[in-house]
Formats: C-alpha cells, sequence, structure tokens
C-alpha cells in the first residue's frame, strides 16, 4: 500500500469512528429513556400523580412532591428573572470598562462553574439557619436562585449583544434616553433570546436536588406547601429517596417520576428551543 | 424628574449586579467561617495526612484523603470514558459531517447535560451495574466504575460542544491551506485544526473535570457512602459531595463538630473546582484575544 | 458675533442674503476649536465650521477622515463610545450644546439622524414613525395619527404603506426603509437632519427619490449630509466641506468647489486622483 492510499484508508476508519461515537451518545440516550419508560410507564396513572406518599409504594404517589417542585418553579422565577435580567442589562448596556466590571465578569464566570452541592451549603447557612427562614420553600427557592443567576445572566447578555447597535442608534437620535432606549427597542428586540435562557435556567434549577437536600428539603412530606414559608420536597428528591429504598416497587415508582420529571425538563427545553428559533429568525 | 428616573434605574440595575459579588462573597465567608471553627478542633495536619474520615463514628477519624480519592477516582473514569469519545465527536461534527447533520446531533447531544442527574443515579445503580456485573461478578452493588462511566456520559456533551465550537472557530483558509498541500481530513484536522482550537478545547476539558468533581447525586446513589482510600473501582466509595449529602440527609445539630465537617468538606471542593475555573477563564480570556 | 464665514461665501444668491437676514447673524450650528479622541486616538485635529440655516451642507473626504465622528459631535451621538473625549465648542442656535446642564435628549429631538444602512425598528410602519413621539410622553392617539400620516406623506412613503401600516418596517425595500427613517426623523420635527451616507445601500431609482427629498426638505430643515458620491454632493448641496486626515481642508459653496477649489488636496480628491 503506497503512502496516499494509507493516508486515506485512515481517514475511512476515523470517519466511521466518528459516526460510531457520534451516535454512541444518541443510542445511549435511546436505551436509556427506554430503558425507564418499560419500567415506570405501567405505574404511571392519575393515582400516582394525585396520592400522596406512603410506606406502601403502590399506594405512592407524587403529589406533594410535584407541587413543591412548582412553587420552587414559581418562586425561584420570581427571585432570580428580574435581578438576573437587571444584572445582564447593567453589565451589556451601563458598565463601562473598568476594574469593576472586569471583576464582575470573572466572578460570573466563576460563579457559574461553582458546584451546586456548595451553594446548598450557603443557603443552609445563610437562609435557613441567619435569615432563620428553616427548610422552606422560599429558602429553597432563594438557594436555586442564586444557583442558577449567571446563567441568566449570561444569557440576558448573549441576547443583548445579538440585538443590532443601529437600533439603538437609531432610538438614541430619536431623543430617546438610555432607559426608554432599553425597554422600548432592546428589551422587545432581545425578549426571545433572554426567555431561552432563563427557561433553560428553570429547567435546571427543577432537576436540581443536591443543594436542596442540603437546604433540608423532606423526603417525606404529608402535605402541599400552602405558604413560602412551609416545608416542601420536590421530585427529584422523591425519586431520590425511592432510589435508596430496596423494595423492588419503590424502584418502579421512582421509574415513574423520572417520566414526569424528564417530561417536564423536556417540553421546558423544546419551549425554549422553539423560543430561539423563533427569534433567530428575526435577524436574518 | 426624567434624569432622576433613569438614575434610580441605573442604581437598581448595578444593585443587581453586585448581588453576584455578594453570592461571591457569602459563598467564601460561609466556608471560611465554618472550616475555621473546624480546624480549631481538627488539626489541619491531620486532615491532610489521615487516612480514614469517620466522623460520624464514636471513635472519629477527620482524613480527607478518602474522600479526595473518591472524588478523584470517579472523576478519573468520568473524564477517561468522555474525553476520547466528546473528542472524537466534536472532530467528526466540525470536520466531516455534513452541516444538517452537525445542526440536528448538536442540539439532542446537548439533552444528555440536561437531564436532570438523580436520573443518571438511578440508570448508574438500576442499570449499569448489574449490567457491569455479568462480566465483572466482583463488583459490588455501590463502585466508583459505573458511577464514574455515567458521569462519563453525562460530560460527553460539555466536551464535544465547547470543543466543536473551538473547531468551527479556526478560519476556513487554514483548512484550505492544508487540503492545498494534499493532506487527507484526518490530517488537517490532527495537525493543523485540533492545535489551531487547542485553547478552546483545553477549557472544554478543564470545565468538564471541574462539572465531574462538583457532581453529587450520581455517585451519592451509585457510588455508595463509605469512605475508603484505594484506587480499586469495584468497590464501594464515597466523595467529598456525596458525603455532604450523606451527613444533610441525616439529623445533625448545628454547630456541633459533625455539621462543620461537611463545610470543611465543601471548601476543599471549592478550592479544587475554583482553580480549575479559574483557570479555564484565564485561557478563554486569551484565546478570545487571538481571534479578534 | 464670531462668523466664521469668508465674505465670498456671504453675498453669492440672493438666497444667502435672505437667510443671513433671518438668522439675525447667529449661524445655525457653529463648531469652534472642535477635537475628538478615541482613547489615544485624535479623530479631528480641531476644525472651526458653521453652517447657515435652511442650507444642504455636504461632508466630503476618504474613509476614515473623521466625517461621521464630526457629524456625530452635532447631535452628541459619540458620548455613548468607549474611550471617546473632546474639546472645543459646539454651539446650535448660539447655545453651547456640550455645557453640563444641557439635556442631550431635548437636543436629539432637534437634532435628528438617519444613518448609513436603513434601520428600522422591529416594529410596525406606524410604530416605527410614532415612536420619537411616544418616548416624548405624548399621548393623543389622533395627534400621533396625523403626525404619522404627514411624516410619511412629507418622505412621499403614504401611498405605498397607507393600507398596511401595520406591517413590520423590516419587512420594505431597502428604499423604502431609508424613507421611512427619514419620517421616522421627521415626525419630531427637529431643525437639523443629519445624514451619515443616506443613500449609500441604495439602489439608483431609490436613490434619486431621496435626493429630490432632501431638495425639498431644504425648505424647512437645515440639513448635513455625508456622501462618497461627488454628482449628489455636486446636485444637492449648496455647500460643501472636505475633510482629510481628522481636519478641515477645504469648506466653501459646493459650486466654487467643484470648479475652482483653493486647495490642490481638493482638487485631487474630487477629481478622483485619490481617496
Ligand atoms: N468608536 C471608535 N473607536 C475608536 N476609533 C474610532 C471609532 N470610530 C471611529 N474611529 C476612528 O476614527 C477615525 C475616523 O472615523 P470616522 O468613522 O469618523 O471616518 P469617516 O470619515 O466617517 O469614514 P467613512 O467614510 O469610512 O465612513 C477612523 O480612523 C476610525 O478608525
Ligand atoms: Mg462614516
Amino acid at each position: 500500500m503506497n503512502n496516499i492510499r494509507k493516508n486515506r484508508w485512515k481517514d475511512q476508519v476515523f470517519k466511521i469512528w466518528g459516526i460510531f461515537c457520534t451516535l454512541i451518545g444518541l443510542v445511549l440516550l435511546v436505551v436509556f429513556i427506554g430503558d425507564i419508560l418499560i419500567d415506570g410507564l405501567t405505574r404511571i396513572n392519575w393515582d400516582f400523580i394525585t396520592n400522596l406518599p406512603s410506606r406502601k409504594p403502590e399506594n405512592s404517589g407524587i403529589y406533594t412532591a410535584l407541587m413543591g417542585s412548582i412553587w420552587i418553579l414559581l418562586l425561584t422565577t420570581i427571585i432570580a428573572f428580574p435581578i438576573g435580567v437587571a444584572a445582564g442589562i447593567y453589565l451589556e448596556e451601563y458598565s463601562k470598562k473598568n476594574r469593576l466590571s472586569g471583576l464582575l465578569e470573572i466572578n460570573i464566570s466563576n460563579l457559574a462553574g461553582v458546584p451546586s452541592i456548595i451553594y446548598g451549603l450557603l443557603g443552609l447557612e445563610v437562609f435557613v439557619r441567619i435569615m432563620n427562614l428553616g427548610a422552606s420553600v422560599l429558602a429553597g427557592s432563594l438557594t436555586l436562585s442564586l444557583l442558577i443567576l449567571p446563567i441568566v445572566i449570561v444569557a440576558t447578555r448573549e441576547a443583548i449583544k445579538a440585538v443590532p447597535s443601529s437600533i439603538k442608534d437609531a432610538s438614541y437620535a430619536l431623543g430617546a434616553s438610555k432607559w426608554q432606549t432599553i425597554w422600548h427597542q432592546i428589551l422587545p428586540a432581545s425578549g426571545g433570546g433572554i426567555l431561552t435562557g432563563v427557561i433553560l435556567a428553570l429547567s435546571r434549577a427543577v432537576g436540581e436536588t443536591a443543594p436542596l437536600i442540603v437546604v433540608g428539603a423532606l423526603a417525606y412530606v404529608p402535605f402541599v406547601p400552602q405558604s413560602p414559608l412551609d416545608e416542601f420536597s420536590v421530585l427529584p428528591i422523591q425519586i431520590f429517596n425511592w432510589i435508596s429504598r430496596p423494595q423492588a416497587g419503590f424502584i418502579e415508582n421512582a421509574a415513574a417520576a423520572i417520566i414526569v420529571l424528564l417530561a417536564i425538563t423536556f417540553v421546558m427545553n423544546g419551549i425554549a428551543v422553539y423560543f430561539r428559533n423563533k427569534w433567530q429568525k428575526k435577524w436574518k | 424628574m426624567q434624569k432622576i428616573k433613569e438614575l434610580v434605574i441605573e442604581r437598581a440595575l448595578l444593585a443587581s449586579s453586585l448581588i453576584t459579588i455578594a453570592v461571591t462573597l457569602g459563598i467564601v465567608l460561609v466556608l471560611s467561617i465554618e472550616a475555621f471553627q473546624f480546624f480549631s478542633e481538627v488539626s489541619i495536619f491531620d486532615f491532610f495526612t489521615d487516612t480514614q474520615w469517620t466522623p460520624l463514628f464514636t471513635e472519629k477519624h477527620f482524613g480527607i484523603l478518602p474522600l479526595l480519592s473518591g472524588t478523584l477516582l470517579t472523576s478519573f473514569i468520568a473524564i477517561a470514558v468522555a474525553l476520547p469519545i466528546g473528542l472524537t465527536i466534536s472532530i467528526y461534527l466540525s470536520e466531516y459531517a455534513p452541516r444538517s447533520f452537525r445542526k440536528t446531533i448538536k442540539p439532542i447531544l446537548e439533552l444528555l447535560a440536561s437531564i436532570p442527574t438523580v436520573v443518571y443515579g438511578f440508570f448508574a445503580l438500576i442499570v449499569v451495574t448489574p449490567f457491569l456485573q455479568q462480566f465483572i461478578p466482583s463488583l459490588s452493588g455501590f463502585n466508583s466504575l459505573s458511577a464514574g462511566i455515567v458521569m462519563g456520559i453525562m460530560i460527553i456533551p460539555y466536551i464535544s460542544s465547547l470543543s466543536e465550537d473551538a473547531l468551527h472557530a479556526v478560519p476556513r483558509s487554514l483548512r484550505e491551506a492544508s487540503f492545498g498541500m494534499g493532506a487527507t481530513k484526518l490530517q488537517t484536522a490532527f495537525k493543523v485544526i485540533v492545535p489551531a482550537a487547542s485553547s478552546g478545547i483545553i477549557v472544554s476539558i478543564i470545565l468538564a473535570i471541574s462539572r465531574a468533581i462538583g457532581e453529587t447525586m450520581i455517585v451519592a446513589i451509585a457510588a455508595g457512602q463509605q469512605p475508603r482510600l484505594t484506587l480499586d473501582p469495584t468497590v464501594p466509595v464515597e466523595t467529598i459531595t456525596a458525603y455532604i449529602v450523606q451527613v444533610s440527609l441525616g439529623d445533625v445539630q448545628h454547630g456541633s463538630l459533625e455539621y462543620r465537617t461537611i463545610f470543611a468538606a465543601g471548601i476543599t471542593l471549592f478550592v479544587f473546582t475554583f482553580l480549575l475555573n479559574t483557570i479555564s477563564y484565564k485561557i478563554r480570556k486569551k484565546y478570545q484575544k487571538k481571534y479578534e | 458675533m464670531e462668523i466664521i464665514m469668508e465674505p465670498s461665501i456671504m453675498k453669492i444668491n440672493t438666497l444667502d442674503r435672505i437667510v443671513d437676514h433671518s438668522l439675525k447673524k447667529v449661524p445655525k450650528i457653529d463648531l469652534q476649536g472642535v477635537k475628538v479622541w478615541y482613547d489615544d486616538f485624535m479623530a479631528i485635529k480641531g476644525i472651526d465650521m458653521s453652517v447657515k440655516q435652511n442650507t444642504v451642507t455636504a461632508f466630503i473626504g476618504p474613509s476614515g477622515c473623521g466625517k461621521s465622528t464630526f457629524l456625530r459631535m452635532i447631535n452628541r451621538m459619540n458620548d455613548y463610545v468607549d474611550g471617546f473625549k473632546m474639546e472645543g465648542k459646539i454651539k446650535i442656535d448660539g447655545d453651547n450644546i456640550y455645557k453640563k446642564k444641557v439635556n442631550v435628549e431635548e437636543l436629539r429631538k432637534k437634532v435628528g439622524m438617519v444613518f448609513q444602512k436603513p434601520n428600522p425598528f422591529p416594529k410596525s410602519i406606524f410604530e416605527n414613525v410614532a415612536y420619537g413621539l411616544k418616548i416624548q410622553g405624548i399621548k393623543d392617539k389622533d395627534f400621533i395619527k396625523e403626525r404619522v400620516e404627514s411624516s410619511l406623506k412629507q418622505v412621499a412613503l403614504w401611498d405605498e404603506v397607507k393600507d398596511d401600516l401595520k406591517k413590520s418596517g423590516m419587512a420594505l425595500s431597502g428604499g423604502q426603509q431609508q424613507r421611512l427613517c427619514i419620517a421616522r426623523t421627521l415626525a419630531v420635527e427637529p431643525s437639523i437632519i443629519l445624514m451619515d451616507e443616506p443613500t449609500s445601500s441604495l439602489d439608483p431609482i431609490s436613490t434619486a427619490k431621496i435626493e429630490e427629498l432632501i431638495y425639498q426638505l431644504k425648505e424647512k430643515y437645515t440639513i448635513v449630509i455625508i456622501t462618497h458620491n461627488m454628482q449628489q454632493a455636486s446636485r444637492i448641496s449648496d455647500y460643501t466641506a472636505f475633510f482629510y486626515l481628522g481636519e478641515l481642508i477645504e469648506y466653501d459653496k459646493t459650486k466654487k468647489i467643484f470648479t475652482n477649489p483653493e486647495k490642490t488636496q481638493t482638487e485631487n480628491y474630487i477629481t478622483g486622483r485619490f481617496g
């Protein structure tokens, strides 16, 4: 075999290896979801959704955990959305290039890489103990809000950056103030991108387990939270709890609850992708 | 009036962005204050040299090494899985795959990273471990091998997506120059494109390592809760993160030494990931300049 | 009052004499010793110039010589640029616009601007024209409607779009978009309009329409326009200023500049020998 043919051959081999690696990710995804569907799908019915947790696997349901997750989702949105978007706007539109802006930037990039369990320790000490909120929905939401803040900020900045500066110029040239320009032009034009980022961040929050365990969320909660100061559980913690039990019935429950959790995660991701595509078309 | 409104808004926006600084300060303060109190009772020397970690037993030892080894072992296995696969995917997608294929496959792969980690934990414990036990009968029910492998699958998209972005950013002219000299795609990829994108690839690997070290649920579920100084991937181990979860699930008195152990463990974890993140940030900044 | 105009410019035709009377000898725009830096780079190296009311003044000069920078000084659009510094005075109707207490937003309502690439907002045609009024806090719907209509009529776009004012401004053709942008500027009733190469991205027919429009607008507005097209400058402007490397080389009646320039640099540029 001459050199050129050998190289061609190597090229082909690598190509096949590349396809293999790419597909293995997909195959695993399919195996994975298929397996969970087989384990859990038969368990899903209306009772499973509306029952309280119980010592008997066949009577157990995810009602309180699901409601807890919804509480967490709502409160986290209310807290993280305005703060994250506001910080993103500040960094992109107001801050001048100086020491403070450099510090903010490296700091946010670092926060994005801090393990989620560390946020749990922060929440435990500050919200649960010092602010005396206890292991409440509010303490959990505050913790998760801090966790997703960097994601929301980065997404906001990216979306704002994508708005052509000619739009800003035009607005200023008509006598609009900075805030009027941001409010009437930049935010509507970047809304789709910001929304995409916020939804992705929230979908991450819905799936978080570790920081909420550290904050003290319970595995067994026989009631739905009535106020932000009530104790709570969430779907991932319920799943974790069921996985840790030896009885086969609980494993089935875990699989069924995973299906619900994955459905929520994928729907949120789908919505995010929808907004992103709709928004990207606007600038092409 | 308008001027005042504008000023108030600007201040409010500034305050929002300063919250991020407060968060970092909060983390550092909380971890170091609690850890400081911990180290007033436990010698720092023991902490780093004792080979046992048994704070919850009557005979207490506070050596972080078993937790560290558990953390590094699972992370190492994860990277060993994710690095070759992730890099190959990135090179394949950027240099070989048709555009439309790349555009569909990338978001699907990124879906892997958006699955909650508790779900991966389930998969590792209920599916992968029994599967591996068919080949390795001595594999115990909790082990770092399946936890590591599944964690590796989870972080594949971190490496493949970020590296692909870096490869894709390499100017077309470089490729054309190489093809023009008769090089194959493979030669071009490894001799020209990968070196040109190396900083971006390194950043993606560092981020993946940092992600693996901080990962909690997979290891808490599938690797076990037995701190043990070992490199054997078939036996139960405990990572720093899993230990924090274990303590949090129990009923530990606030202010007790047991309570403080999780902050001592936490600060160790934080220092590791902080270093990795800072290095990757520095490389990224340098690399951004290169292409501007 | 400091009028820095050559006698030759002052009485050439009747129009100018009328303008001079109405001005009571205060030029519409008066720029004195203007210097501009971007960080350490000096983009404008000290320029004096004054512009008369109801005239069209063309800025010409090779790329990068500072035309846009200088133009954007007149409505303080450079304020937001990182590293921007300036020296000198710019007076409009006798008032220095770079004084501390000047309200920049008020100033920009008085000094409108049209950009090189048409940049309609991603909103409806109606909203595009109404935007300037709405941000002033005007709520009177009939008033806004009327103003939108009259502005669109002034730029001869009304007949083309009156039936779908709800359509996105970005769905119009390039030439229509640019006229929309001009209408948007007219709606806030400025007295000065700055135009930075407003036709450079348009086809010849759209360009002709805009030139025609500029000619009509001169009756009500003072217009400063940057152009790289020498024919355009000579067709539409009363005065022409030639810039080179951040300096004003020559400023005179357009006819004079194009038939008998004082400086050889000017001559070389307009005859296409450099630039
Ligand atoms: N925002 C900025 N930051 C730094 N330098 C700038 C900035 N804007 C312009 N410059 C520099 O100032 C000089 C003048 O630029 P300006 O845009 O005013 O030129 P111009 O005459 O309008 O050119 P053109 O005909 O290409 O539009 C150029 O050298 C340019 O590089
Ligand atoms: Mg210009």
